[in-house]
């Protein structure tokens, strides 16, 4: 018999994991600095935390790296690093008007209190590709910062306060009340989902939701798979500031902030019973990433639907596959040996085959 | 653990043994318990994320874990092969964080983890078998929604799946689950075998083993206690049927009457093999005696 | 905590979980764990946390639940909404039925009753354990309940799945268990 059963299974993987770090630790490029990355790539950084559910930008950054620029593996990364850390307070609620607002668009009106602030965003530039390999990228970084901070002593500081569109369309009793069936929230890394979930699990599973697969559902809802038309009422990026009680003098405390996108969405009237009034949806998230944020509001508006038809409807579909972790990791683990399974699945299809043909 | 704790912690601690924080063991260990007492029922669980990637055994590995003592020998096989990928991952990181020591012996094992098939030899009541569950819900299947398909075993209400069954008869002549092939459990709960082939099927039944499954994607825990009745669904007229080995060896040491792999050899013909390598390799060594 | 605690740990859950497989078996829940007090913290603190919650039955168990919060941080509960009660001699007899007996769609959020004893055997007591775990039958002594006690259990986990399951902790730190699968039939 030629065939000699396969062993040394220990060996190859271990010459795969140093395969994949040969890769990806290059030839004769400069080895990646976690600087280079934090401040070159922070939307890259931003979305491996957003979907890892851990603001720990450094860590990102390296997950990044060890990962050679695999969005799922790096929020894998994040999201099983955090699994080992230990849980030492939780920060006490606060809503957002503490925002340290560094973007504020409104689409609902022209203009709002507090104004339209652009901040930084490629948004209205043309997409176009810049080829000149021969670019001194110092030289360009040195102009560009002196650009952008030539004069900045001269302009006005942003307002102090942004007052929130939405509350606007609530004062004038335009806007849905939206239920609270949830004043404790649920702790989605503690207690499994089970449906239907109550909105703070809800909210907390899209937060840390891959973002392509979020995008899908929203997009599917305002295509008609859904009936969600969606008008963005407000969007806020910027660095939200996290109290906890002190543990020695047990005083509330700021530890930091963390950087979040914020929307809030605003639907088309359809309630049938009761005064007509906008349909509101919410989305908050780690890190820059709006398209994410926008996708939670609609989502968050979707799920909330009395009579649900749609995927994007459909909280247990849209919840139960937009974990990023989750569906990677199974979808990456059909490659995985079933050759028993299959070998099943062969006899049963021999046994039905014979069948067949005894019959015919 | 809490802030103050962590503060006033003793500098250059050792690892926690078994990797695992007491939270998440706790939770598992909760969920155990429920799962013994209620055989064949899935019960949700928190579910941490591992090392190892959802969809990978994550499941099992809590389990295994949050029960694991420093004497236990450990075994981990997957499609019945120690020396397969996923096995040897696992195994290494077990070695790594709980010390324990390891074989490719079933009969020297306390505790085996496996993915997709049990042992050959009978196992004994002195050991556990941890199973890696990829799709908990038998009802699956049948019905997308987890709201329904806990309505349908509150209720005990099985019959779309007998329809499945009953269909695939009609039009096939034969019911065409493989693996995951669904058992009654205590007369009561339809439960997922795992992806264990039929041939295994019969091993869950009145065992002198515990049998505890582990989906960790899909945060769900469910056991077999020992002495339990593991009923496959079957037609009287249609009655459950093993994959059939007929007339095929093992190449390697010559058994029958064990689950054989198929492989296809480079001149087009196929060669048998036991897909229990272990049973196979002591078969082959001489040092294998039947219990 | 320190390793060797951890380990304690994990020698006690394994002993509990064979308990509850194997219903009516007896057994020491660790070695080395004296008498019932030190027996039944370690059976608590292998299994609890706070994001899990205790209750008493009655006034002489309440101390020990307390010291369970301080040490595990299990939430402190009353009885009808609690994942683990602690029960002494008397039992729980009728506020059994008031206990968390499950959901129809998730029998498992329920309460798991624990009993201080005096005394465990394998045999000799007045009732006939069958079901899963038992090959063929046991017949358990738990020294130290009364015997109205089997009836209301019986009573109580005729809605399975739904029901309640039991732990037995003796004066000698020896465990035994009783799922809710396990059918009782007076001898």
């Amino acid at each position: 018999m030629g065939y000699v059963a396969v062993k040394g299974g220990r060996e190859a993987i271990e010459r795969a994991c140093d395969l994949a770090e040969f890769r990806r630790s290059g030839t004769g490029s400069a080895p990646l600095e976690l600087r280079q990355i934090l401040e070159q790539l922070p939307l890259a950084v931003d979305r491996a935390m957003g979907e890892g559910g851990l603001h720990a930008p450094e860590h990102a950054a390296l997950a990044l790296r060890q990962s050679a620029g695999d969005s799922f593996e790096a929020a894998f990364l994040l999201r099983a690093h955090r699994a080992t850390l230990p849980r030492l307070a939780e920060t006490l609620p606060d809503g957002t008007g503490s925002l340290r607002v560094v973007r504020r668009i409104s689409s609902a009106f022209k203009d709002v209190p507090g104004g339209q602030i652009l901040g930084h965003t490629p948004d209205y530039s043309l997409r176009l590709l810049e080829l000149d390999p021969l670019e001194d990228r110092g030289r360009r970084r040195a102009h560009i910062r002196e650009k952008v901070l030539a004069g900045i002593g001269g302009l006005d500081p942003l307002p102090d306060e942004f007052p929130r569109v939405v509350d606007h369309l609530r004062r004038e009793g335009l806007l849905e009340d939206v239920a609270s069936d949830d004043p404790e929230p649920f702790d989605i890394t503690r207690r499994p989902l089970s449906f239907p979930a109550p909105r703070s699990a809800r909210l907390q599973a899209l937060a840390r939701g891959e973002t392509g697969g979020l995008l899908l559902l929203a997009y599917s809802s305002t295509r008609g798979y859904g009936h969600v038309h969606p008008t963005l009422a407000e969007m806020r990026v910027g660095y939200l500031p996290l109290r906890v009680v002190h543990p020695v003098s047990g005083e509330p405390v700021v530890v930091g902030e963390v950087p979040v996108t914020e929307a809030e969405v605003v639907s088309r009237f359809a309630n049938t019973d009761g005064e007509p009034r906008f349909q509101v949806g919410y989305g908050l998230c780690l890190g820059h990433n709006e398209v994410k944020a926008i996708s939670m509001g609609v989502l968050d508006r979707c799920m909330r639907t009395e009579d649900p038809r749609s995927p994007a409807e459909d909280q247990e579909f849209a919840l139960y596959h937009s974990d990023g972790i989750e569906s990677m990791g199974f979808t990456n683990h059909w490659k995985l040996p079933h050759y028993v399974d299959f070998l099943s699945d062969l006899d049963r299809l021999r046994k039905a085959r014979e069948g067949w043909r005894a019959r015919s | 653990m809490r802030a103050r704790e962590w503060i006033e912690r003793p500098r250059g601690a050792e690892p926690a043994f078994a990797f695992l924080d007491d939270g998440a063991k706790k939770d598992v260990r909760r969920a155990l318990l429920k799962a013994v007492a209620i055989p064949g029922y899935q019960v949700p669980y928190g579910s941490r994320e591992m090392p190892l990637a959802r969809g990978w055994g994550t499941g099992g590995i809590q389990i295994t874990l949050s029960i694991l003592l420093p004497s236990d020998v450990v075994k981990v096989i997957d499609q019945g092969c120690d020396g397969s990928v996923n096995a040897v991952n696992i195994r290494k990181f077990y070695a790594r964080v709980a010390d324990v020591e390891t074989t490719t012996d079933t009969a020297a094992a306390t505790l085996v983890q496996t993915r997709h098939r049990i042992p050959e030899e009978r196992m004994r009541d002195d050991q556990i078998l941890v199973l890696q569950v990829p799709y908990p819900e038998a009802l699956r299947e049948v019905e997308p929604s987890e709201m329904q398909t806990r309505r349908m075993h509150a209720e005990a209400d099985y019959a779309r799946m007998w329809l499945r069954l009953y269909e695939d008869v009609v039009r096939f002549g034969e019911i065409r689950l493989s693996y995951r092939y669904p058992c009654t459990v205590n007369g009561r709960h339809v439960m997922d075998p795992s992806p264990v082939p039929r041939w295994d099927v019969p091993k869950l039944h009145m065992a002198d083993t515990l049998f505890l499954f582990g989906a960790g994607r899909e945060r769900r825990i469910y056991a077999v206690p020992p002495h339990t009745r593991v009923e496959p669904l079957e037609f009287d007229d249609h009655r459950f049927r093993v994959e059939d080995f007929s007339g095929k060896a093992c190449g390697r040491c010559g058994a029958t009457g064990t689950f054989l792999d198929e492989v296809v050899l480079p001149d087009g013909s196929r060669a048998h093999f036991c897909s229990d390598t272990g049973l196979c390799d002591k078969r082959k060594e001489g040092t294998w005696t039947s219990s | 905590m320190d390793r060797d605690a951890t380990v304690r740990e994990h020698e006690a859950f394994r002993n509990l979980l064979q308990a509850m497989a194997r219903p009516g078996t007896v057994r020491a829940l660790a070695g080395g764990v004296g008498g019932g007090e030190a027996a039944l913290d370690l059976l608590l603190d292998c299994v609890l946390d706070g994001e899990s919650s205790l209750a008493v039955l009655d006034g002489p168990e309440a101390p020990l639940a307390e010291a369970a919060g301080r040490r595990n941080g299990c939430r402190r509960t009353e009885a009808g909404s609690a994942d683990f009660v602690l029960a002494g001699p008397e039992g729980g007899g009728s506020r059994l039925a008031s206990l968390r007996l499950g959901e129809p769609d998730y029998p498992d959020r329920s309460a798991t009753v624990v009993y201080r004893v005096a005394r465990l055997e394998e045999a000799g007591g007045s009732w006939k354990w069958t079901g899963p775990g038992i090959a063929d039958e046991i017949r358990p002594l738990v020294e130290g309940l009364p015997d109205a006690e089997w009836h209301h259990l019986r009573m109580v986990n005729s809605v399975y799945p739904m029901g309640v399951d039991c732990v037995f902790v003796d004066k000698a730190g020896r465990i035994a268990a009783m799922p809710r699968s396990t059918r009782l039939e007076e001898v």
